[in-house]
């Protein structure tokens, strides 16, 4: 489960970024783009997961997700649709501006939800590496960006943010291209600057999604102390229009 | 020998040279491998199904680190300093995870349904109230136990340990982490991988300290027998070259130091050291006898008289040595190979090169030290044998047999155990903590029951928790993590406890799956991992032993194969814990193979070149009493079979055998030469006989050095070493020489000449 968060939080980075203090800088600004196109609103999306563990075991799963906003309240709602036994498993990660958030996972088998409040310490538990606290503002409000320079990845000119919560010795760096601003690859370090997870993204291709011109068809995640390795294939994107009570989870009896 | 003194002496010495340098120059790229695990074949038994288990969970073997406080540990400085240690060993190479009390969560529903993960301990609360209900937390909580003692003196770090990791870089490391990490606990480091870190370096130690004053002593001991350097210098030469040698050969074989092979240096000590000495025994006997003019002379004739007995004893000591390749445990078969190939080059150096270099030195005049009249103590002890064996051989061969018979029964008491936990007696810091480790923490030694399939049936997962509640009561066990008990601390997030689910295990296969995809969300799939793999289709239970002797793993072993017999779904039970079960049935299986292929060899050796059958017998039984000795005081000593100490008996199949034949070989001339049984027994006494004893004492005295040294299995070791010399010295000069006289055999009768 905390692969499928670790993915969606590139998804969402431009979705908790614009509420973050960039700072206005040019820096700020160019991620600020590049992730704009990850924010997805009123859009369901079918994908492809494949994590892979340190000793090779590969795992399989069809997820289907939907990002939704209504007014200030964000949503997202994440079904695993194969493989069998755990179809229908459903996590809903609900964002407010002015409360803590919640994050709940619907068991079929059972019918029982379990409910998580989004804290701060609940989310670096709750999947650790990226994961669930991408749904929330609590984390990513606070980086802060800075232009490190230029440089090239998978032949391509990119710019090269940094990206870090003033007081903390954790950092990201982001690869912008240059040409037409698509986040290509976040980088994530530790206190003794050790790079500790990166994430790729590839194979941008064109949406019908209004304010959503291109999407990564391919997420690559590594985390690269634990060894775990998770590949995310987009298989398809189209825009929804949603009410807030079709992303609700119910208790059914058991 | 002639034509090598006289015209090849350089050629020969300079080859000598060129296989040394040879030798010397692959030696440093010997590497040692201590591990036990290594020595049972990949694809055997417990070792296979080990790494079976680490390719799906994981690494098999913990490391812990335990802090022991004078009163209570739950106190704020204790914790601020387990946090530090965890915090500097997490994300070290070779430690895949660490967990501690820190890493304990209490899964709950709060009042609002919502599922809480707050550790089990979050600070240390101040006041005696708060602190009583924490320890009453702790007591409740089954997880909590594992990390903390029930007297609450104590806590404990758990480290899985990778298997690419050697013990030698870990350990140090963790060590220097302590230190640098100081606090008024006392910290204890538990895990075999410790344990096996502390017996390598007792033995460095030791080699270090005492090994040097074994040989000064075994040089002492020579110089004091022959009253002259070159009695020293060139047996000990001889010795020194094979060992050399011997060890180049293990480089070239790309094989591995382990710690069988450490038996390598002293087989060719005890064996090698005896063919120079007799040597040089007879080399003296001749300048005392005063016939010969020169050096060269002398070097041709002991040669000529003794090439054919070291010859034989050459063949029968590497023909009992190659019994050693019936072993399953490759590093002994590895020794057998090594041991005869140092043998076989003992035996060509021996018989050449000490005659050659003989022929450099000047001739003495004579080298009778003792005033005439006066014999010197070693001659009357001698002459005294000679008496018993003359006048007394049925006694001594009743007493022999009544030791035989004693030392059958004690063999009924030997032990095995290849617990290398029980290397630690006493005071030593090692012995504290395994003491501590398995007392208060449930054992470091883990073993395994596998079961495949489809694990997270209901059938499957309800068996698993019925099986861990009878694992429970067996007396051996320590700690269990299962499935069943995983799933169970995860319905606490999920129920109340009035709600029928809480505290029960999934009852279908979908929930199962279910409950593990959300404990992946809650950062459990670590924990998960250890006991689920990802694809579900493999489960286990993780048992603790309590202490690591081979008595407990072989009885809890069998306690869960009772508990688990007809499961559909039971793969295998193992575990690191279990290795040494394998090891020390390897290693009887392996002894009593070899033994008996090293006798069938001597047997027929002896056989054919004496050319009678009973040659073979009466060659073989002397050897045969003293390795029944020697496992009979074992036995009443206990003194337990492991590795070291079982192949024991193939520095006696050299010894033994060497010390039989030169006595034999000796009488027969002797008797051929006199005519006289008892005068043949006397004269080979004060000869030859002094040559076994001058060699016997000489590897007695070097290696009771080892008495004295801290480390229990190399004091044992010692001890057994000097009985094992003893026990084939007294055979060689009391029962041999007892059934020649009783029995008068017609192999060692002289030959009639034609017509009479």
């Amino acid at each position: 489960m905390k692969k499928y968060m670790t993915l969606f939080s590139c998804f969402l980075l431009g979705l908790i970024t614009s509420a973050g203090a960039q700072n206005g800088t040019d820096a700020g600004q160019i991620f600020e783009e590049s992730v704009k196109n990850l924010s997805l609103k009123n859009v369901r999306g079918a994908l492809d997961l494949q994590t892979t563990d340190e000793k090779g075991n590969k795992k399989n799963r069809e997820l289907s997700v939907i990002f939704a906003e209504f007014g200030p309240q964000k949503k997202v709602m994440i079904e695993i649709t194969a493989p069998e036994n755990v179809k229908g498993t459903r996590i809903l990660a609900t964002d407010f501006p002015d409360k803590e958030g919640i994050i709940q996972v619907y068991m079929p088998a059972s019918g029982k939800i379990q409910k998580y409040r989004a804290t701060k310490s609940n989310l670096k538990r709750v999947g650790k590496n990226i994961p669930v606290n991408h749904f929330s503002n609590a984390k990513y409000s606070e980086y802060e960006a800075e232009m490190m320079g230029q440089e090239i990845y998978n032949d391509i000119e990119c710019y090269k943010i940094h990206l870090q919560v003033p007081g903390e010795t954790e950092h990201r760096i982001a690869f912008v291209s240059k040409e037409k601003e698509q986040l290509l690859r976040m980088e994530e370090y530790d206190e003794q600057n050790e790079l500790i997870a990166f994430t790729e993204l590839s194979e941008y291709f064109e949406t019908d999604i209004p304010d959503h011109k291109y999407y990564p068809r391919k997420v690559h995640i590594k985390d690269i102390k634990s060894g775990k390795v998770s590949e995310m294939t987009m298989l398809r994107l189209e825009h929804l229009k949603l009410k807030a009570d079709d992303l609700e989870l119910k208790t059914t009896g058991s | 020998m002639n034509k090598i003194i006289r015209k090849y002496t350089f050629l020969f010495l300079s080859g000598v040279v060129a296989i040394l340098l040879i030798s010397v120059s692959q030696i440093p790229k010997l590497s040692i491998n201590p591990e036990f695990e290594n020595y049972i074949p990949g694809d055997v038994g417990n070792r296979a199904h080990l790494n079976t288990l680490d390719s799906i969970f994981g690494g098999n073997e913990k490391i812990i680190i335990i802090l022991e406080s004078d009163s209570c540990i739950l106190n704020q400085e204790s914790f601020d300093r387990i946090q530090q240690l965890v915090d500097n060993i997490q994300g070290l190479e070779g430690i895949e995870r660490t967990m501690s009390l820190y890493d304990v969560i209490d899964i709950k529903l709060d009042n609002e349904g919502f599922t809480t993960l707050d550790p089990l301990i979050d600070g240390i609360p101040p006041d005696p109230e708060s602190l009583a209900e924490l320890r009453q937390t702790l007591r409740n909580s089954e997880m909590g136990r594992r990390f903390i003692s029930s007297d609450f003196t104590s806590t404990a770090i758990i480290l899985t340990k990778s298997e690419s990791i050697e013990d030698k870089v870990i350990i140090p490391v963790l060590q220097e982490i302590i230190d640098e990490n100081p606090g008024k606990e006392k910290v204890h480091l538990g895990g075999m991988a410790y344990v096996r870190q502390a017996v390598k370096s007792h033995i460095k130690k030791d080699m270090v300290t005492l090994l040097p004053a074994a040989l000064l002593l075994m040089i002492l001991m020579l110089y004091f027998f022959f009253r002259e350097w070159k009695g020293v210098l060139l047996p000990l030469l001889v010795v020194v070259l094979s060992i050399i040698f011997s060890f180049g050969l293990m480089s070239v074989m790309g094989w591995e130091i382990s710690l069988v092979s450490v038996l390598l240096p002293i087989i060719l000590v005890a064996v090698a050291n005896d063919y120079g000495i007799h040597l040089i025994n007879l080399y003296q006997e001749k300048i005392n006898a005063g016939r010969l003019t020169s050096m060269k002379e002398i070097a041709v004739d002991i040669y000529r008289e003794l090439r054919k007995p070291i010859l034989i004893t050459a063949l029968t000591t590497i023909g009992g040595m190659l019994g050693l390749l019936s072993h399953e445990m490759a590093p002994a078969a590895q020794l057998g190979v090594l041991a005869s190939f140092g043998i076989g080059l003992a035996f060509l150096m021996s018989l050449y090169l000490i005659p050659v270099l003989l022929t450099f030195y000047k001739k003495p005049e004579s080298l009778v030290t003792y005033k005439p009249g006066q014999a010197p103590l070693i001659n009357k002890v001698l002459c005294l044998f000679a008496r018993w064996v003359n006048f007394s051989p049925k006694m001594i061969v009743a007493s022999f047999f009544a030791i035989s018979l004693l030392s059958i029964s004690g063999i009924f008491l030997l032990k095995v155990d290849t617990n290398v936990e029980g290397y630690f007696a006493g005071k030593s810091e090692v012995k504290e903590g395994i003491d501590v480790v398995n007392q208060k923490f449930g054992g470091s030694q883990y073993v395994s029951v596998h079961f495949n399939g489809e694990v997270l049936s209901s059938g499957a997962l309800s068996r698993m928790d019925n099986y861990t509640r009878e694992i429970k009561e067996l007396p051996g066990v320590g700690h269990i993590i299962s499935p069943g008990t995983f799933f169970k601390e995860l319905s606490k997030g999920l129920y109340t406890p009035d709600e029928p689910g809480y505290l029960s295990i999934p009852q279908t296969e979908a929930e199962a799956a279910q409950y593990l995809e959300i404990a992946g969300m809650g950062g459990f799939s670590e924990q998960a991992s250890q006991i689920i793999d990802p694809n579900h289709e493999n489960a286990r239970i993780l048992v603790s032993l309590k202490d690591g002797s081979n008595q407990t793993g072989k009885a809890t072993l069998e306690g869960l194969r009772n508990i688990t017999s007809n499961d559909p779904q039971l793969h295998s039970i193992a575990g690191p814990g279990l290795s040494k079960i394998q090891i020390a049935e390897m290693v009887i299986k392996g002894q009593i193979t070899s033994l008996l292929l090293a006798f069938i060899i001597i047997f027929a050796l002896l056989s054919i070149i004496f050319k009678a059958g009973a040659a073979g017998v009466k060659g073989s039984l002397p050897l045969l009493v003293a390795i029944l000795f020697l496992f009979g005081l074992m036995g009443f000593g206990g003194i337990p079979l492991d590795i070291v100490t079982a192949l024991l008996s193939s520095i006696m199949i050299g010894v033994g055998i060497d010390y039989t034949i030169h006595f034999l070989w000796r009488f027969k001339t002797e008797y051929a030469a006199g005519g006289d049984i008892r005068t043949a027994i006397s004269s080979t006494m004060i000869t030859t006989g002094k040559g076994i004893i001058f060699n016997a004492f000489s590897v007695m005295a070097g290696f009771a050095v080892l008495i004295f040294s801290g480390f229990a299995p190399l004091r044992f070791f010692g001890v057994l070493v000097f009985v094992s010399i003893l026990s084939c010295l007294v055979s060689a000069l009391l029962l041999v020489p007892a059934i020649v006289v009783l029995t008068r055999p017609k192999f060692l009768q002289p030959k009639k000449p034609n017509g009479v």
